[in-house]
């Protein structure tokens, strides 16, 4: 069979399957079972099991499983409402505040969850319904908790970007690194837009400043900021320690589980049923993902026996499109497939064809594989699929999805604005990252 | 026969249950052992030789021995969109083929996974590693997990295991 048709004919069986609502991890083992047994027979299925072996058995995905539970500890222990109380605090009485509130609320529970869907129906469960009581605009609040929320992939420590870092083999800490500026950068232009929309519109925000937090004291701030100080802890024992060269990055996820311990209990709220539940919810999750993953490696080592990925590569190659169309035809279509398909499972899809092209094209590994992880995020937030649009949807039942849609359209340009920037401006994604080594 | 089936369902049950809690203790000592690691490397600068293969043996037995619990929560992820929108009947009849296609093909794959155990164990293969352990030990895992899970999806196919349109996953909004 032609490469081409290979490449195809897997592809389809495996969108088919995602469609069907299988499981995404069944549709990659029915994928597989199907192909070994025509493309190799029954003699390559020994295979099967050492692959599995060899993916579960990478030290650096155990950095999965601990950043959820690091996450699971500082939402189980309640320990985010104080974090929310403090920043609610230390936001002065401008004209606006609960927007600023969202974006940095949205870098922070970005930061120590790494999950878009959960900041976004966090969020637009605990602010929503206040913002829209207080007079703000509904759109741009709404669009504002959708995108904020979709920082989370991007800030570290990020669970996509340890799964992209460990599929397309370019240096995790580098890589969740290279997230942090862009990741500021996007919140400031989502503010930067939302003051632009104030300043022509002033209806768009309550002029009753004083309304929406009663009179808070120097004193009251100064305690809100030495609330917020023992979640440094945690910060400093995953990124500082990266960044330090203490830890590696499953290492740092490790210390991180630690810090969100000493968190919770400086906090009062460390119990042991609370630590057992947080354990059992990241077993499950990790053991879906890493099942995921297994068959889907599985799924590209298929591919690559058949030839065809080094085929599509040449073909790629000889295409000679240049490497800026060359990258915006890869950033498309893993955007345009976020709409309709779990990330992990695009990620997954896509980085093994992707990766010998990035290397062909000499991309910076790190620069590309942040504007992918970027991209992708994006895909999560854009009509009419986005998952992260439907987890906020979830959480706020008055608003009708053709609402959320055109909330959130002027969000989306925003990130494309941000990727476009970060593509002119490499060194907005690579600067930090090679500084720090 | 029916309360035997169900005694059978109970133990794979129980199975399970103690297979997670065993994952929620491998996962403990994952934290454990590397921040041991920190801290015997840059504190006392004397660095393990064995919490690297540690890791990465616990965390295949974790993932395998979570798995049944997963499927049997359906917990998986999957892409809902269409079944969603078809009408009860058509959504119930692919319920079915995908359960009875996940029944078979994780049960082929765990009798692969079982052949190779027993290849590894009759050759006494071992893991390449600082502290290699025969690899029979791990892998069986997988075979375990692929096993159990296997059952559960046959245990979602009847109607009154079905809880909505698609009841196989966690729906994702």
């Amino acid at each position: 069979m032609e490469w081409y048709l290979t490449l195809l004919a897997g592809l389809a069986i495996l969108f088919a399957l995602f469609l069907s609502g299988a499981p995404i991890f069944l549709a990659f083992l029915f994928a597989i079972l199907v192909g070994v047994y025509y493309i190799i027979g029954p003699a390559g299925f020994p295979m099967f099991t050492n692959s599995i072996l060899d993916t579960v058995s990478i030290t650096s995905l155990a950095s999965i499983p601990l950043f959820i539970l690091m996450g699971e500890l500082l939402f189980r222990s309640g320990t985010m409402d104080v974090l929310f109380d403090s920043i609610d605090k230390l936001v002065g009485r401008i004209r606006g505040r609960q927007y600023v509130l969202v974006v940095l609320l949205s870098a922070v529970f970005g930061a120590l969850s790494g999950v878009a869907m959960a900041v976004a129906a966090m969020l637009g469960r605990a602010i929503m319904p206040g913002m829209q009581a207080r007079g703000y605009d509904r759109d741009i609040a709404a669009g504002l908790i959708v995108g904020g929320a979709s920082l989370a992939p991007i800030i570290p420590p990020s669970l996509l970007a340890i799964v992209v870092g460990s599929i397309a083999e370019v240096s995790i800490s580098k890589l969740l690194i290279a997230g942090v500026i862009p990741g500021l950068f996007l919140g400031g232009i989502f503010l930067v837009y939302v003051f632009g929309r104030i300043a022509m519109n002033p209806s768009l925000a309550p002029a009753n400043v004083s309304s929406e937090r009663g009179e808070v004291t120097l004193k009251e701030q100064l305690i809100a900021l030495v609330r917020t100080l023992p979640f440094v802890i945690v910060i400093f024992s995953v990124m500082g320690f990266i960044m330090l060269g203490i830890a590696t990055p499953s290492e740092s996820a490790a210390t991180g589980v630690v810090g969100a311990l000493i968190t919770a209990a400086i906090y009062r709220n460390l119990n042991l049923q609370m630590i057992w539940d947080s354990i059992m919810g990241s077993v499950t999750v990790s053991a879906m993902i890493l099942t995921i993953m297994a068959m889907s490696k599985m799924f590209t080592q298929l591919l690559a026996f058949t030839g065809a990925t080094s085929e599509l590569v040449e073909f790629v190659a000889n295409l000679n499109l240049g490497p800026t169309l060359m990258l915006l035809i890869m950033l498309a279509v893993p955007f345009v497939l976020c709409m309709f398909i779990d990330t992990i499972a695009i990620i997954l899809l896509t980085i093994p064809i992707y990766q010998p092209v990035v290397n062909s094209l000499d991309f910076d590994p790190v620069w590309f594989w942040l504007l992918f992880l970027v991209n992708i995020t994006l895909g999560a937030i854009t009509p009419p699929f986005g998952y992260t649009l439907f987890a906020f949807k979830a959480v706020v039942p008055d608003m009708s999805i053709s609402e959320a849609y055109k909330a959130t359209w002027p969000f989306v340009l925003l990130f494309l604005t941000g990727i476009a920037l970060i593509i002119v401006f490499p060194a907005i994604a690579t600067w930090l990252p090679y500084l720090v080594g | 026969m029916k309360d035997a089936l169900t005694k059978l369902c109970d133990l794979q049950d129980r199975i399970t249950e103690w297979a997670a809690m065993l994952a929620c203790i491998g996962l403990s000592l994952i934290v454990t052992f590397y921040v041991y690691e920190v801290v015997t490397r840059y504190v006392f600068n004397s660095p393990t030789a064995w919490v690297s293969d540690f890791v990465s043996y616990a965390l295949c037995a974790c993932v395998f021995l979570a798995l049944p619990k997963v499927t049997k929560d359906k917990g998986h992820v999957a892409v809902t969109i269409l079944v969603d929108i078809m009408p009860a009947k058509i959504a119930g009849l692919f319920h079915n083929a995908v359960s009875l296609i996940g029944f078979s093909c994780l049960a082929v794959a765990a009798y692969v996974s079982l052949q190779e155990n027993l290849r590894q164990y009759s050759k006494n293969i071992e893991t390449l590693a600082i502290i290699p352990v025969p690899q029979w030990w791990i892998s069986s895992f997988i075979t375990f997990g692929l096993a159990l899970s296997s059952l559960y999806m046959l245990r979602h196919v009847p109607a009154s295991n079905r809880s909505g349109d698609n009841a196989l996953v966690a729906k994702v909004d």
